[in-house]
């Protein structure tokens, strides 16, 4: 049996586990309940309409929106402290420990300023995503190869046909890791503000649920919360393969190129 | 010197907001400063910090010995590691704050469940860096830990832990943030006490400049062990203070 096969194995021993001890009754129905019945419950609320409009489309729009502009912010400050060495130095320090703060304790300052709603929810969406950019966009513009640049200058290319054709291109597989960070972070960033105080979206559904003691449907939305992130996982990491495929197909058609 | 800028230039965006405004919920850095004062004499203000650290440490006690543990068996075991490594990444990526409610159901609302959260949400980059650092180890150190005889304590402290220190520490630095990240927002959505709850009791009566207080305090809190991590990361590196010390042993 291949590894993978043998991660299914256990994902479904786990899932049995969860089934047969809820149905036995060894723990109670208000703490957890059948495995199958949380993927129902799921289920449900997919096919729930007010739900999907009420709840899912402000939690999955908002964090649409955090996440590009998280990205294009992030690129530009990026480019920017890349561009000016002292803007490194007076920033670095922030940037290498920005994430052993909990964003989250600026939302209810947030929440004071701007009320509740979906400008403080994205605004911790945005603040969450927007360092892996900024960090990734430095890196690979400041790890290009200097034989790239030597290039440029023997073609005589301009700062502008520089920076477009030459560092862009070099340095845009590790600004992608950042991209792809900051769509997870974004996710997690909204959700996370909904579930903690909101009056709508999918973490608010969470929490509303177990104030409520919708044991089903609580667990119904954590079960949604995993396919998501999980998708989005999967379908990012499929984007990241091609794109990286892609990039050295490219390199190996040019070598060919000047081998002919 | 510049790296004295940023906050400079925020507290004096910040006073000029609160003059320019006049929005009372955008308090001033004085009056900040006045309310982090008067806040570390109030008793139930200090609890409330005491009660935060001490689940932090707890927490975070839970999830560097549970996972260095964890991590170890997986990587001594590669075929488990390849099995569980999916799962671990996947679990590691989602947003873990949903699950919040599992734990107060199995737990009650008391320290326990906000314990029990923080560990869980600190213990993955300490599982997955350490059971990476075991699986790098060279096979013969563990060959001369089998001709030696050695018990699994034996090998986990004898063999192990030297074997992976650098990379303990950087699992130390990450799950600490994480633990900490874990507490606040689960103090955030409920509790009695702790840093999270004040900040929550501050913005229900409109007290930015308690806020401000607290997200000052957790910055602190957050910063100053990350930085000593960070120190311990750099003397490790340094191939030269190693030496020193090894003359020194």
């Amino acid at each position: 049996m291949t590894p993978r096969s043998w991660t299914l194995v256990l994902v479904a021993v786990f899932l049995g586990s969860v089934e047969a001890v809820a149905r036995l009754g060894w723990v109670s129905r208000f703490n957890l309940v059948p495995a199958s019945e949380m993927i129902r419950a799921a289920g449900e609320l997919l096919l729930d309409a007010e739900f999907l409009r009420e709840q899912l489309a402000p939690t999955l729009s908002t964090a649409v929106l955090a996440f590009v502009v998280a990205s294009i912010a992030g690129f530009a400050i990026g480019c920017l402290i890349w561009r000016f060495t002292w803007l490194e130095i007076a920033l670095d320090p922030y940037l290498t420990i920005y994430y052993a703060v909990p964003t989250f304790a600026l939302y209810p300052l947030l929440i004071t300023v701007f009320g509740l709603g979906m400008v403080s929810i994205a605004a911790i969406g945005i603040l969450f995503a927007i360092v892996a950019v900024i960090v990734n966009t430095v890196a690979g513009l400041r790890t290009v190869r200097p034989v790239l640049l030597k290039v440029a200058r023997s073609f005589r290319l301009n700062t502008r046909q520089t920076f477009l054709r030459v560092y862009l291109p070099a340095a845009f597989p590790t600004i992608f890791t950042g991209i792809q960070l900051a769509l997870v972070y974004a996710i997690i960033g909204v959700l996370a503000s909904e579930f903690i105080l909101s009056t709508r979206g999918l973490g608010h559904t969470i929490a509303q649920a177990y104030n409520g003691f919708k044991v089903l449907e609580m667990y119904g939305g954590i079960v949604l919360v995993f396919a998501i992130t999980l998708g989005i996982d999967f379908a990012l990491g499929r984007l990241a393969g091609a794109i990286m495929k892609g990039a050295h197909a490219e390199r190996a058609g040019r070598g060919g190129m000047l081998n002919a | 010197m510049l790296q004295a800028a940023l906050p400079v230039f925020g507290l004096v965006a910040w006073q000029v907001l609160h003059a320019t405004t006049g929005r009372e919920e955008l308090s001033s850095p004085a009056a900040a400063f006045l309310s982090l004062v008067q806040s570390l004499g109030n008793p139930r203000f200090v609890d409330s910090v005491v009660f935060s650290l001490k689940g932090l440490g707890l927490a975070f006690l839970l999830s560097t010995v549970a996972g260095t543990v964890m991590g170890v068996s997986l990587g001594l075991a590669p075929a488990w590691a390849r099995a569980l490594s999916p799962v671990l990444f996947s679990l590691y990526g989602i947003p873990k704050i949903t699950l919040y409610p599992i734990f107060l159901l199995f737990f009650g609302i008391d320290l326990t469940s906000r314990v029990a959260f923080a560990a869980f949400h600190g213990v993955f980059p300490m599982l997955l860096i350490v059971m990476r650092g075991t699986l790098g180890i060279q096979p013969v150190y563990l060959k001369v830990a089998r001709a030696y005889r050695l018990s699994w304590w034996q090998r986990f402290w004898k063999i192990v832990v030297p074997a992976i220190v650098p990379s303990l520490v950087v699992a130390l630095r990450i799950s600490f943030s994480l633990t900490f990240i874990g507490l606040v927002v689960a103090e955030l959505f409920s509790s009695y006490a702790g840093l999270g709850h004040e900040l929550m009791r501050s913005m229900s009566f409109f007290d930015t400049g308690q806020i401000f207080a607290l997200i000052f305090l957790i910055m602190v809190i957050a910063v100053v062990p990350t930085g000593v991590f960070r120190m311990w990361e750099r003397r490790l590196k340094n191939p030269a203070l190693e030496a020193v010390e090894s003359v020194g042993r």
